[in-house]
This record gives C-alpha cells, structure tokens and sequence, in this order.
C-alpha cells in the first residue's frame, strides 16, 4: 500500500498502462514538456518520447479526431482535454465518429480511445473552467461515462477504461486532485466498468451521487449520524452504463432517495436516475425521490460568493437529507 | 487590528501548500510587500509578501507543515499594538472539510411545515399495509405533519405480534404473518450453567395454540398405511426427466395433496369448522403444509388445490417452502386453510399423532417410506410401505367418516388409476 493524491493516481495509471501496452499514446494540449496544467502527465513524455506523448495545438477537434483516426489503424489513445468546458470542438468527433464507428461497421472497426476530461467548479474557475457537462454524453449509446471520486477508484478506473475497446469519457474532477490522499494497493488492480460502490451503508435512506460530491455525502453522513439519520451512500463510479441494479437494491431498502451531482439540475443525469426508481421501485418509496444539483444558470460565476451558492456542498446535502428523513 | 497572514490561493486545484521557509522569526520587524514566507505546492513554489509593516508577533504555521488555503500562517502587529490570544491556523469553509452550520431541528421543522397530509400515503406505505394486513387509517403517523412512515407499519406489527390475545390467533391468521419478523430477546445463563432462552413471539404463539386445540377438541388418530411403492418407482424413473421438463423438484406430497382432496370431496366433514353451534362445511379445498424452521412452525396453504394440477402445486410448494424459510411468507399465504398435511417422515418418524391445526377439524400426518414386508395374494413380499395417521375433532367427526376418509386417501394413493376417472 502506498498514499497518493487523486491526480498522482491518474498519473500512475497512465504510466503503468503506458508500459504495459506500447500501442497506447497520448495527445493533449501542454502534456508534454510542461507535464500538463494540472501536472497529470507530469514525466511522462521524458520517459516514454515526444512520438507517444504529444503536445497539440490548442484544438479539441483535432485531438479527439486524431486519437480516433489512431486506433483505427490499430494504436489506443487516451488524449487529455484540458477543460471539460472546451469539449465543444470535439463533439462532432466523439459523437458522430467515436460513439457511432463500432456500432455502425457491423463490429468491423473499434475505437478504443479514452478522453480525460478535466471538469468541475470550486476552484475559482469562471464560467469556462468549472463546468459539468456528463449529461451530454450519457444520453450517447456508444460511448462509457465514468466519474471516479477517490484516488483508488480514480486509479482503477483509468486503467480499467484503457483497456475497455470502447471509447470512454473519463471525468477526473479538479477540485478533488490535491485534496485527497488515500492509501491504494502497490500491485496492479482495475476498478470494473459499470459497477457502482457502495462508500457506506445505512437504513434512512439512500445517497446516489457520483464523482466530488461523494466526499460530501460522506461528510454529511457523519453529521447525519449523530441524529440518527443512518445515510447511505451510493457512488455510482460509472454513469453510462449504470449500475441499476445497486440503485434499486439500495433504495429499496431505505425507501428514500436523494441524488446528488454537481452539474445543473434540469437534464441531467439525476432526472435519468429519478425515472428509473420511479419505473421499478415504486412500491418501495416512502418520500419523493429528491434532487441536489446546481442551479440552472449558464455557467459557475467567477465570484467566490456566487461559486459558493452553485457548488454542491455537505451542508445543502445533510439539509436536503434531514428533511428526506423527516418525511 | 493585528493582520493576519494568509495561505494565498495558489492556482487553480491546490488546495494545500506547505511552508518551505519562514525569512522572519516571532518577534522580528517586517516591512510591507518584502517576502515573508515561502510555500511549495506540486504545482509551483512561492514567495507570500509581507501583508504589513510591523512585528511579527506569531508564526502559527510551522515550516514542513501543510495547510490548506485560506490558513492564518501567522500574525503581524501594528505599530502599537498588542498581543490577541492565539487561534487556530485552520479556516473553515475553504477546504472539503467545511462544517455543517445549521441546527438539524431547524431543516426537520421547515419539513414539517411544508406538508400536512397525514392521510396520503406513500406507494411503500400502501405495499406494506396490504402484506401484513394493517390499516394504516388507525396509526398514529411519525411523519411530516403526522404522516405514516414504512417505519410506523413496521412498529405497528412488532407491536402487534407482542400482544397477542387468544381470540386473535384463532379467527385471524394474520397474527401467523406478523410474528415471523420477530426474534428471541436476550438469552443467558443461570448459575449452574443452565441456558435461559426467553421464547420468541412466534413460540409463544405456537403454544398458546397447540394448548388451545388439544383444551378444546377431543383428538382421536386413527391410522393406515399405504402402499407406496409405485410411487417410489415412478420418482426414481421419472423425476430426472420432470426437472428437466418443468423444472421442479417433484416430490410425493402434491400426489397426497391430490389423493387428500379427491378424498375430502367424498367426505366432506373433514373439510369443515365448528363456529359456535353451527358446523361450517367449506366447498373449497385449501390445503396447509406444516412447514419446520429454527423459529418455528408455520402452516403455509395451497389455494385451491382442487383447481390446480399436480405440478402447479409441486411449484408452489417450492415457493412457499423457500418463502417460510427466509420470512417471506404474506398474510395471504398462511390464509384460510381448511385441512392440514404434516409430514414427519423427512425426519425419520415411522408414525404420529399430530395436533389439529385448529379451527380445522382433521389433520393428516404423512410418514417415512419404508421398505417392508407384507402379505400381498397370500405371499410375503417386499413393498415400500407409508403410515398415514389422522387426528380429528371428535366433535364433529364421528369415527367413522374419519377412517372411511382415511382409507380412500390410502386407495388413491395406491391406485392412481382412479384420478383417471375424475379426468375423463
């Protein structure tokens, strides 16, 4: 076992995997001698070249259409988009080509290409490097959306999505870079697509959240719980598929829900969650199925206040949850 | 005012700096804008100038140690001033650690004025009020504005199965229901060593009723013995193939449950109940099967048995066995049986003289296959043989209908062939 941060496991990640599989590159804007922004890639063109490390110029559709044109001659790519925010460019690529070539060759062609994508507020972003935008393409059969919220699952997950022959948006929350350490194992493991986990068990009722707000529900868990309010959370890990099955178990139990996510309340992907417990778990609720989301304004302020009133925080949570719990 | 020295937000996604080196010590001059502090981060290394002129009057920070931003790293005073008390380096708010702030009564009272509808409820409210047979109209609800919670159904049973009056368990069957979800309370030792087990809801239960059937009907059993070896023989070709085709486990009781109410059809005494002074013959043929768990015994029913073919009622057997056995069995399923099956035989017994499963008037017990010798054309010869005991209410069960039934149960059993006749 050894500690690290969340970004130090996606760096691990990304290094193991590169040398295990000398098929897999990597493109991205400022990856290379800089070692990226957030410092993700930090090394890793020294050790593994500029041909399998690439800086680009600064033009999303060029990297997603790139990575994809790679591996239909055979390579695997996980290129880096430095801001969710700036994934409009590559829209075009990801949705119609990357999302649509397997399914539309009769299984002939692959795309193996897993897009990190640096998303989410609380760091003092504005409008264009704080937002959420999962529910874009969690409505896109063809692609895998997963959102890892601890550096084991931040990890597992990586790597597990490198070698998935599908291509996948990886979502690795800024925020939660350098304010987590935990302890991950030394030897080499996967986090398994589409399995939802389930951070902590209770009875009142069921958190289903996903990515930096998991850590805030289990911080409002702790307060809960000195109330009586035994909360359980559920961390879905992959958004697209997911985990039906742990949802319906968990809230079938409780028979309270209370969805969790950072991104904009209306269409996101907490209504998709709301329906399918309202199709198969009716008969076991005993509240509404409740939502905490962000508010449906354009874009995260800039102001540190107004950041504040956006973000999801272990406070809005524990309230949305006492009231759930009073129901 | 002292002026406190902050960790500065160093770019976006640190959120933790630690301190590299302090330039001034406590006590020493500082002047405004010169550098004071350096930090490092994993992302870039700088120097925190002097907010100040003054003293530095506190370093609360030391170097090596991490902080988050937005810390007090230390404290600088004026001209003139003097020293406050010292505070915490950590702030609040800035990091994922933040704090919960509001009183939790204030979030459960703002619920509880919002709704007041105590008499809506809620889809898992309505699913277990139909379970167990509750209504939720007389319960006092925990909920917003006196809302019946799952939790008040659940509590409301529990109760219910603690105060059980006689009455209750004769007439209704649901009391069967809701004292399966109770458990033994505390156990211990005396000081020899004995074991002190307090009996459970469901025991309890199970005593009052046994007690309350041999008080009120006088029991006779009468006994028979069937020839079972056809049976035996057509299991042992045959079951292989009627997993495979059905995909049930066949056994010999849904034959005896088809060979009982052919039987009670005939006699139709046996599938009645003494209400008062008035004897209450039933013209439908729900037939209960004791079933054995560690918590106790409990008497799921086969509705309808005359209406159901064989293997329909070899898979509800399944069901319910499965459902008994892991608490799962509904108020509809111990419901209205009017005759019961026992089988002793899976643990062994050669015979018994089982209880009524009363208000039911007759109770069959079924028993060991055993291979026997017996007389058959003069000759003594080997045959798997089944004792079939019968107790019943010698109130309204006269010897002889009883030992008529019992010996018809025996005819069909041996002679399936007669099922025919009812087919064609």
């Amino acid at each position: 076992m050894h500690k690290v941060t969340y970004i130090e496991a996606i760096t691990e990640a990304l290094r193991e995997e590169m040398e295990r599989d000398d098929k897999l590159f990597m493109m991205g804007e400022d990856i290379g001698l800089y070692g990226g922004v957030f410092k993700a890639t930090k090394g890793l063109q020294k050790q593994f070249g500029e041909m399998r490390v690439l800086d680009t110029p600064l033009s999303e559709s060029l990297i997603a259409g790139a990575s994809i044109g790679a591996t239909l001659v055979g390579l695997k790519a996980v290129p880096e988009i430095q801001f969710a925010d700036f994934i409009t460019p590559a829209m075009d690529q990801i949705i119609q080509q990357a999302a649509k070539l397997r399914y539309r060759s009769g299984g002939s062609y692959r795309v193996p290409v897993v897009f990190r994508v640096c998303c989410g507020g609380g760091i003092g972003g504005g409008l264009y490097h704080s937002q959420s935008n999962e529910a874009w393409f969690v409505d896109q059969p063809g692609l895998k959306v997963v959102a890892p919220a601890t550096p084991y699952d931040a990890k597992g997950l990586l790597k597990a999505a490198i070698r998935d022959n599908n291509p996948i948006i990886y979502f690795e929350h800024k925020k939660l870079y350098r304010s987590l350490k935990q302890d991950i194992p030394d030897d080499d493991y996967i986090v398994p697509i589409g399995k939802a986990d389930r951070k902590l068990e209770g009875e009142t009722l069921s958190i289903i959240t996903y990515g930096l707000p998991v850590n805030y529900a289990l911080e409002a868990a702790k307060e809960l719980a000195k109330e009586n309010i035994k909360v359980e959370v559920i961390d879905l890990r992959t958004l697209l598929p997911i985990d039906k099955d742990m949802i319906l178990e968990s809230v079938k139990k409780t028979g309270r829900a209370l969805i969790v996510h950072e991104a904009n309340k209306t269409g996101g992907v907490g209504g998709e969650i709301a329906a399918i417990i309202a199709e198969e778990a009716f008969d076991y609720l005993d509240a509404p199925v409740t939502r905490v989301a962000g508010p449906d304004v354009p874009a995260i302020p800039f102001s540190p206040p107004m950041e504040e009133f956006f973000m999801v925080s272990p406070k809005k949570i524990a309230d949305a949850a006492r009231k759930l719990a009073a129901y | 005012m002292p002026v406190p020295v902050i960790m500065p937000q160093l770019g976006e996604s640190v959120v933790e700096g630690t301190i590299s080196k302090w330039h001034k010590k406590e006590g020493e001059k500082v002047v405004r804008d010169d550098p004071l502090v350096e930090i490092t981060t994993d992302k870039v290394n700088i120097e925190v100038p002097s907010p100040a002129s003054g003293i530095l009057s506190k370093v609360l920070v030391q170097e090596g140690e991490t902080v988050p931003v937005g810390a007090k790293l230390g404290v600088i005073l004026l001209e003139g001033e003097k020293a406050e008390t010292e505070e915490p380096a950590k702030t609040e708010g800035e990091t994922v650690k933040s704090k919960i702030l509001e009183e939790p009564a204030v979030a459960a009272e703002l619920a509880m004025k919002e709704r007041s509808e105590a008499t809506r409820y809620s889809p898992a409210v309505r699913r277990l009020a139909r379970e167990y047979g509750v209504d939720p109209d007389k319960l006092q609800g925990t909920g917003v504005g006196g809302r019946v919670t799952k939790d008040d159904i659940m509590a409301y049973v529990e109760r219910q199965a603690e105060e059980i009056t006689e009455e209750e368990f004769d007439l209704n069957p649901e009391f069967w229901v809701k004292v399966v979800q109770k458990s033994v309370k505390a156990e211990g030792k005396t000081e020899n060593g004995e074991e002190i087990i307090h009996l459970s809801a469901i025991r309890r239960a199970i005593a009052k009723q046994m007690l309350k059937s041999k008080r009120e009907a006088p029991h006779v059993t009468t006994w028979d013995e069937a020839d079972m070896s056809r049976w035996v023989d057509f299991l042992k070709k045959h079951s292989g193939e009627i997993e495979k085709k059905y995909n049930v486990h066949m056994t010999y009781m849904p034959f005896i449950i088809k060979a009982v109410v052919y039987s009670l059809k005939e006699f139709p005494v046996l599938n009645s109940s003494l209400e008062g002074d008035d004897l209450k013959i039933k013209k439908y043929y729900n037939i209960g099967v004791a079933v054995a768990r560690d918590s106790g015994l409990i008497v799921p029913v086969v509705h309808s048995a005359d209406k159901k073919s064989v293997m329909e009622i070899a898979r509800e057997l399944d069901e319910l066995k499965k459902k008994a056995v892991s608490d799962k069995l509904t108020l509809q399923d111990v419901h209205e049986g009017t005759f019961t099956i026992t089988n002793a035989g899976g643990f062994g017994a050669l015979a018994s003289t089982p209880i009524i499963n009363f208000p039911e008037v007759a109770i069959l017990g079924i028993h060991k296959i055993t291979e026997r010798p017996v007389v058959v054309d003069g000759e003594i010869t080997k045959r798997w043989m089944m004792n079939l005991c019968l107790s019943f209410d010698h109130r309204v069960v006269d010897g002889a209908p009883a030992v008529q039934f019992l010996h018809r149960v025996k005819e069909y059993l041996e002679e399936p062939e007669r099922w025919l006749l009812d087919l064609l």
